[in-house]
């Protein structure tokens, strides 16, 4: 489902207009991603937390030229599932042997 | 920092921001996230405009071991979320970083940057995610880094495996792994050295040794590199040493040795300005250490006799007073021991100088210019400022024997005797606690 279709749906099950709901999503996305800069994470109850990690700066070789960069250390954002999202998500046929 | 806060706390900031009734924002907000729920249930990935990208994606069974029992199992298929922010978003986040930039980097490697790839080759297989401006899903990501790990220990001349096994649009960061082996096969093929091709060859084609064995492998690779201008038979040594040994660079080796001669360089000059002072200034050397200097001196200073040692036997016949004069004559002709040199003694209204050593105390001293070795206290009030313990003066030490007259000695005189032995006692008391 791309974006245009699932502001769509949220317009039809909210009614509420287009426009406020990209108004909201566009204050989520601050939120987050404020949030996450301070180094906090933000929990949505039943689906899961947004998270910020850390990656250390490391060495890479560019395949191209062959040169060597030193990538800088960086923030980002992951998300992890809530458990009651995980369970929702099995496939309940296949009996999973570890819970 | 590090807290976990609630969406709902956040609902107040978003009304405002969206100038909406606080209450419209959490219908809003709950529909949005349930309906990303739903979409991913059905086994559709649902992309959010200002979030980004959750995708849905299907882990094969695999066979282990369970963790108790050590028994074989079997985990089961399962399907699991994968989240992509998008662009807007995975910059805010990046904020405090944002400063940076990639650097280039020269061609020697510090001990700091082998340290950097050799984790970046494990963390990457390990964790590590994707880059957000990367489009894969965590899982191709993932099954890709460890094919190409695995084809590029085997094929170690193909530079171009890292391409053939990851055909995907990832820029340098989905080849953190294969381009870290890299360097040690480019390098190889730079090398004029046949024989560390060869070592090289050999030792990538094994299967893919521990971190530690590589990266030494790379340091010796990184380093034969570097040299190769100079000297093209230094390179075939390399692959031959052992691993521990050569992990440090060239630049690191010489920064030890300079530190070497540096120091000693330090050591001799604080030993030349010794000796210099000893040779200039011999007073003030010999009262702050208490070291005598000896003959090897030209400094006429004071007078410097040295009273003859002597047998105890002549001594005996000279108990008089003014026994200087006469000891010295007579004891001319008698055998000395070691030490000191013979110096005509001087008339003893003039300083008389001793030495101690190892054979002679300030008893010896006083058997001989007084005659009577319990008179040594008056020699040790003479030089009281020098002198701490009687008994353990530095052999050496440059001793003043006052004239006999001074003090009233008279080693044939009882009464001085007694008085001498009280001085004693009461110097050794000083220093007994």
């Amino acid at each position: 489902m791309d974006s245009k279709t699932f502001i769509e749906t949220l317009h039809a099950e909210t009614s509420v207009t287009k426009k406020d709901i990209s108004a909201i999503l566009g204050a989520l996305q601050n939120v987050l991603g404020n949030t996450c800069a301070e180094g906090d994470s933000v929990a949505v109850v039943g689906f899961g937390t947004f998270e910020p990690r850390k990656r250390e700066e490391r060495v890479v070789v560019m395949p191209t030229s062959g040169k060597r960069l030193l990538v800088p250390p960086k923030q980002v954002i992951t998300f992890r599932p809530s458990t009651a999202l995980r369970n929702s998500l099995q496939n309940e046929e296949t009996a999973s042997k570890n819970v | 920092m590090d807290q976990k806060l609630a969406l709902t706390s956040f609902t107040r900031s978003i009304a405002d921001a969206a100038n909406l009734p606080q209450e419209r924002v959490g219908t809003v907000l709950d529909a949005l996230f349930s309906l990303v729920e739903a979409e991913l249930i059905k086994g559709n990935n649902v992309k959010v405009k200002g979030l980004g990208t959750f995708k849905i994606s299907t882990v094969e069974p695999r066979e282990t071991r369970d963790l108790a029992s050590g028994e074989r199992i079997t985990i089961g298929a399962y399907r699991r979320v994968s989240f992509t922010p998008e662009k807007a978003l995975a910059e805010l986040v990046n904020a405090p970083f944002s400063a940076f930039e990639s650097v280039e980097l020269s061609s020697d490697l510090s001990q700091d940057e082998l340290e950097l790839l050799a984790p970046a080759e494990s963390a990457a297989a390990a964790e590590e995610e994707p880059v957000a401006d990367n489009s894969e899903t965590s899982y191709n990501s993932e099954t890709s880094e460890s094919s190409e790990s695995s084809e590029s220990s085997e094929t170690s001349d193909n530079s171009d495996n890292s391409e053939s096994s990851n055909p995907e649009p990832a820029p340098a960061v989905a080849r953190e792994i294969a381009p870290v082996e890299m360097p040690e096969i480019q390098w190889a093929e730079d090398t004029e050295s046949s024989a560390a091709e060869q070592a090289e060859e050999a030792d990538s084609s094994a299967p893919q040794v521990e971190a530690p064995a590589n990266e030494a492998e790379q340091a010796e690779a990184e380093e034969a590199a570097s040299e190769t201008a100079e000297a093209a038979e230094d390179t075939a040594d390399y692959p031959e040493e052992e691993e521990e040994e050569d992990t440090s660079s060239a630049k690191h080796k010489s920064h030890f040795w300079l530190g070497v001669l540096a120091g000693v360089g330090c050591t001799v000059a604080i030993l030349l300005g010794l000796w210099a002072w000893r040779y200039f200034a011999p007073d003030s050397f010999t009262k702050v250490t208490g070291l005598v200097t000896t003959s090897t001196m030209p400094a006429p200073a004071a007078v410097q006799p040295k009273a003859t040692p002597a047998p105890v036997a002549s001594q005996k016949a000279d108990q008089e007073e003014k026994l200087k004069e006469e000891a010295a004559p007579a004891v001319d002709t008698e055998a000395t021991p070691s030490a000191t040199d013979e110096v005509p003694t001087k008339p003893s209204d003039q300083p008389v100088y001793d030495y101690i050593s190892k054979t002679r105390f300030l008893t010896t001293m006083a058997k001989e210019h007084y005659g009577d070795y319990n008179l040594w206290p008056f020699i040790y009030k003479e030089n009281e400022a020098m002198l701490g313990h009687p008994d353990r003066i530095r052999p050496g030490t440059k001793i003043v024997i006052p004239p006999a007259s001074k003090y009233g000695i008279d080693a044939s005189d009882p009464a001085c005797v007694a008085k001498a032995k009280k001085m004693g006692a009461a110097i050794y008391s000083r220093y007994r606690k």
